[in-house]
This record gives structure tokens, C-alpha cells and sequence, in this order.
């Protein structure tokens, strides 16, 4: 079987209040690839997840994977091949942890119904990984934000599905549980061959996760190469408008 | 995973019912004895079984009114993603109470009595009814008009709009109507039971048990769509679709409610909270529960407002609220978390 791919062509994305938010966007990624989307605030990045992750369609161009296009995809299918972890995500009541885990797909949890044990060998596990076995019965509501957040990672991991959209994955954690998410997704890309697309505002986490750094600005894509040219070329300071003073500041921790 | 059914929970259910409608039909504003019922029941056109007839039938209403009820404000909670959502949020039901009130005022001679669809349909139910659907339709050509992401917090805006409209021309028939007209149209707005006759009953199960079987297969899909539509959409659920045709549905349920017993307040906001405080299951059983339990309170406030101040009979809307405020203050005071 040849490597997975997946490739927008020419994305183009407007509102119904005909505001252009992103223009012209090509992309081709291959399995193993973990991808961190920079930008600043409102440049398109979330948009252009939630557009590759099929929550929008967008106005123009095709998203496809494996050379089939998305849209041909059923949605069932489409559901287990994507994973979309939101910027946030509403807590609702009356809701535990593993109950939340539990919401995968519909056929999966009929599944888990018939065998009917205590604790799945899957969940103890994907817990114990994102550091929150303890909280497994605990109401979502109670739970701290970065506790959110790895529940909901650890559902995403779960699920297993080849292409993982993360929208800012590292907002609400620590630094501990931030390394300990480099290397969750590092180890889930080789060990599943999938893409991981990461958001994230923190160039650390992002110059420690990626192997190819792409950029937006302004809805157009800016940047697209392997991380180490990035790094060393150093146009942050061109990609988020630093003035020279705010660099130093960056460069001087 | 929230477990899916309970026998033991759903028995417990069917226990406290069949208790009610027991006293339902044993209590009322004329004592009957048991025995009364037996000796005379050879006689047809004798009046205890005659009474007995008018009980029962009052018993099958209250049970489906009350279950409808319940299951349109459970659902509505879950789509709409609002816990003060009742199936009057959409104002489906003001547009019924106003058409009606209309006929009542304006008391044209009877057309309709010619129409021989009157033995299933009651001419005063037949306006509310097509109240109802102008204020349905009205509902869904705004909800195509308007174009906005925040798809659950549309309908009730909508539902908000159609309710001021409505009841401002119910006020406007109150003030113009006549003292004996006023307590009909009293009657209607706080709710109660239409005596209606065995065929139309018959009429009004044939009607709602489509819509609530439909309701119930998509009932699997709430626990994804309380997380929003974007979390569903991932899940490949189509969360827009589910809400619109859940919301036909629970419109259709919710006419004929209101044409056969006007507003009832109070049920179908108080159940689904109950049961969501009581247990935990998931949303296909917690549907069922919520019908349940409403058939349950419905008729207990049936047979209240028929015996207690008997000969008068009340309007049942009054024992519902009596009821079930009281009910639910203790199970939110007594629950923790």
C-alpha cells in the first residue's frame, strides 16, 4: 500500500457575509508528518482545521485524502479517518469522564455495551498516558482546564484515527503534561502513521513538536517547509510583526 | 457509558402508573363502589358504566398529554442545548390558545358540524389545531430567512417572537369578550382536559405515535449534540437536520396536545429535570423515563382536579404546577453535585 496522503488544493473560504478568510492554499502532507500552523490571531488557522477536518466545506478547491476527495467520503467513514480536537469545547452537565470517552461513534460504543466490564483496558490506559486515571469518575464540569483538555486528548487517542487536527492542544496545559504531549504525539504518528496538524501560539511547543512548520498571515499561506529551515531563518519577527524590541525580548530568555 | 435501559427502573415506572390510573378511575366527583361496576356492567346505558366510560377515556388523555409533554421538553432541552426549554419555547401552543379564543369571541354558527370528520376531531380542537400549524409554519419560514451559525439559539428567539405576537391579540380578545366567554378562554390558557369521546382518542394515539417513535430512534444522538454542532459534525452527525426535523416533530406532538387540552404548564419543564437529577442513563431511555413519569403526574393532577373540590372541577394546568414545584425544589435541594 503507498504512504497516506493528504492534499488541499487551492482552498478558498469566504463567509455568508462574504468576508474572503482564506485565499489559495495548497498543501500535500504525508504520513508520519506532525505540521504546526503558526500565525497571528485571526490570520485563518482555525478556520482552515475545521475546513480540512470537514466541519466546513470550503467555497472552492478540494480537500483530499488518498486522492479521494472528501466530500465523496461518507460521513461514518469520513468520522473514523478525522479527528478534530476544538479550540473549546462546552462541558456538558450530567457527564462523567468515562462516559465522555465513551462518545466515540455510535458503532463503537455498541460495542463496548455487550462487554460490559468495569473499566476498558483502552480507557485505563489512554488515562493513565494523559496523567488523569484518578479523575476517571468525575464530573466533566468539576474538572480543572487543563484537565479538560487531556480528557479530551485522550478520547482523540483513543479513537485512532489517521489524520488528528489539534487546535491549540496546548492552551490550558502545564509544562509537564506540554512535554508530555511533544511526546504522545510523536510516538501516535509512528505508531499509527498518521498526520497530526497542530495550532499553537507557543513557539517552544512548537519548535519541539514539528517537522514542518507552515504559516498563515492574513488568510494567505505564508510558509510551508521542513522545521529545521524555519528555525534557522529566523522570520518570526516578519510573521507575527515584531518590532525589534519585542524580539530581544523573546531572545533574551 | 451511560447504560442504556434498566429493567428494574423501568418496572418501578410502570408500577407507579398503573397505581395512578387505578385511583384515577376509582376516585372522581361521583363515589362508585367497585361492586357497582361489576353488577351493572351487563347494562350498557346504565350511568355507572357510562361514568366509567367518561373515566377511562379522561385516563388515556391524560396519560398521552402528559407523556407528550414530557418527552417534547426533554428533547427540546437536549437539541435547543437550553434547561429552560418546554414545548411551549417555540410558540407553537400561543398560536392555538389565540385561534381558538378568536372562534370562541367571534361564535359563527356552526359550519363544520356538517363535516362528518367531527366525530374524530372536535370543532374547538379543529382551531386549535390550525392555529398551531400557522404558528409551525410561520416558525420554519423565519428559521429558513434567518442566516446565522448559532443554529439552537434561533428557534426559541423565533419561538419568543410568535408567543409576544400571539398573546397580544389573546389579550386583546380578552378584553373585548364577554364574561361568559372569558371563562372558557380562562379555562383554555391555564389547561385542561377537553372531554373528548373514545374515537377521538383513538384519533389522537393514531397521530402522535409516529412522531414519538420517530423521536425515540433519534434519540441516540443527543448525548453528541449537547457538546455543540461543530463536536457532532466531526462525529459525522448531522446535528442541523437532526434539530429540524426533531423540532417538526415535537410541532405535530405539541398541536394536538394544545388542541385537546390547552397549555399545560409546568410538566414538560419540571420532568426532564427530575429524571436527569434522579438518574443517569442514556438519552433513549431517559426519553422514555421522562414520558413515563409525565403520564404519571398528569393523571395524578387529572384525578386531583376531578375529586378534590368536587362537584367543581379545576383546571388541571393549577395541580400540575402544585405539584411538581414543590417535587422538584427537594430533589435539587437533596442532590448533590
Amino acid at each position: 500500500m503507498s504512504a497516506f496522503v493528504f492534499k488541499a488544493e487551492k482552498i478558498f473560504y469566504s463567509t455568508p457575509n462574504h468576508n474572503i478568510l482564506l485565499k489559495d492554499i495548497n498543501f500535500e502532507y504525508n504520513e508520519g508528518d506532525i505540521v504546526c500552523l503558526l500565525g497571528n490571531n485571526g490570520a485563518g488557522k482555525s478556520t482552515l482545521i475545521k475546513i480540512c477536518a470537514g466541519i466546513l466545506s470550503a467555497s472552492f478547491g478540494n480537500i483530499l485524502i488518498n486522492k479521494n476527495n472528501i466530500k465523496c467520503i461518507g460521513k461514518t467513514q469520513q468520522s473514523q479517518l478525522i479527528s478534530w480536537l476544538p479550540q473549546s469545547l462546552y462541558r456538558a452537565e450530567n457527564f462523567n469522564v468515562i462516559e465522555f470517552l465513551s462518545l466515540n461513534s455510535l458503532r463503537v460504543s455498541k460495542n463496548m455495551q455487550k462487554s460490559n466490564s468495569e473499566l476498558p483496558f483502552d480507557f485505563s490506559n489512554a488515562l493513565r498516558d494523559f496523567d488523569i486515571l484518578d479523575q476517571a469518575k468525575k464530573e466533566l464540569i468539576l474538572l480543572s482546564g487543563g484537565e479538560w483538555k487531556r480528557v479530551q486528548l485522550a478520547r482523540l487517542w483513543l479513537r485512532k484515527a489517521k489524520i488528528l487536527f489539534l487546535d491549540e492542544p496546548d492552551g490550558d496545559l502545564d509544562l509537564k503534561h506540554k512535554i508530555n504531549l511533544v511526546g504522545k504525539c510523536k510516538e501516535y504518528a509512528q505508531k499509527n502513521k498518521a498526520i497530526i496538524f497542530i495550532t499553537s501560539h507557543d513557539i517552544h511547543f512548537a519548535k519541539m513538536v514539528a517537522n514542518k512548520i507552515c504559516a498563515l498571515n492574513n488568510g494567505i499561506f505564508v510558509w510551508n517547509s521542513e522545521a529545521d529551515i524555519f528555525w534557522s531563518l529566523n522570520i518570526l519577527q516578519k510573521l507575527y510583526g515584531l518590532n525589534k524590541n519585542d524580539e530581544n525580548h523573546f531572545y533574551s530568555k | 457509558m451511560k447504560s442504556n435501559f434498566s429493567i428494574k427502573v423501568f418496572i418501578v415506572y410502570l408500577m407507579l402508573l398503573l397505581i395512578s390510573a387505578f385511583f384515577s378511575i376509582y376516585y372522581g366527583s361521583v363515589n362508585i363502589s367497585f361492586m357497582q361496576f361489576f353488577s351493572s356492567s351487563s347494562e350498557l346505558e346504565d350511568i355507572p358504566s357510562k361514568i366509567l366510560e367518561l373515566r377511562i377515556n379522561s385516563l388515556l388523555q391524560a396519560a398521552l398529554v402528559g407523556a407528550i409533554l414530557a418527552l417534547s421538553g426533554c428533547v427540546l432541552q437536549r437539541v435547543l442545548r437550553n434547561p429552560l426549554a418546554d414545548p411551549f419555547i417555540l410558540g407553537i401552543s400561543s398560536g392555538g390558545t389565540c385561534f381558538l379564543s378568536l372562534s370562541i369571541l367571534i361564535n359563527y354558527p356552526p359550519l363544520f358540524s356538517i363535516i362528518s370528520s367531527q366525530t374524530f376531531i372536535p370543532i374547538k380542537s379543529f382551531h386549535a389545531f390550525i392555529g398551531c400549524i400557522v404558528s409551525f409554519l410561520i416558525l420554519f419560514s423565519f428559521r429558513r430567512k434567518i442566516k446565522t451559525v448559532n443554529d439552537e439559539y434561533v428557534y426559541p428567539v423565533i419561538g419568543i417572537i410568535i408567543n409576544s405576537f400571539f398573546s397580544a391579540i389573546l389579550m386583546m380578545v380578552i378584553t373585548i369578550a364577554k364574561p361568559e366567554q372569558l371563562a372558557e378562554i380562562h379555562n383554555l390558557m391555564i389547561g385542561t382536559l377537553q372531554p373528548i369521546t373514545f374515537n377521538q382518542i383513538f384519533f389522537f394515539y393514531a397521530m402522535s405515535i409516529f412522531p414519538i417513535i420517530f423521536i425515540l430512534r433519534n434519540a441516540k444522538y443527543f448525548d453528541f449534540m449537547i457538546f455543540g454542532d461543530d463536536f457532532s459534525k466531526s462525529l459525522g452527525i448531522n446535528s442541523l437536520k437532526i434539530r429540524c426535523i426533531s423540532i417538526v416533530m415535537i410541532c405535530i406532538l405539541v398541536s394536538l396536545v394544545v388542541s385537546t387540552a390547552g397549555s399545560i404548564g409546568f410538566i414538560g419543564l419540571i420532568i426532564p429535570h427530575m429524571i436527569r437529577k434522579i438518574h443517569r442513563f442514556s438519552p433513549f431511555f431517559e426519553c422514555i423515563l421522562c414520558m413515563q413519569l409525565g403520564a404519571i403526574i398528569l393523571i395524578n393532577a387529572d384525578t386531583l382536579s376531578r375529586s378534590l373540590f368536587s362537584p367543581a372541577q379545576l383546571p388541571l394546568g393549577i395541580f400540575t404546577a402544585i405539584l411538581g414545584a414543590p417535587i422538584l425544589a427537594f430533589i435539587l435541594i437533596r442532590k448533590q453535585v
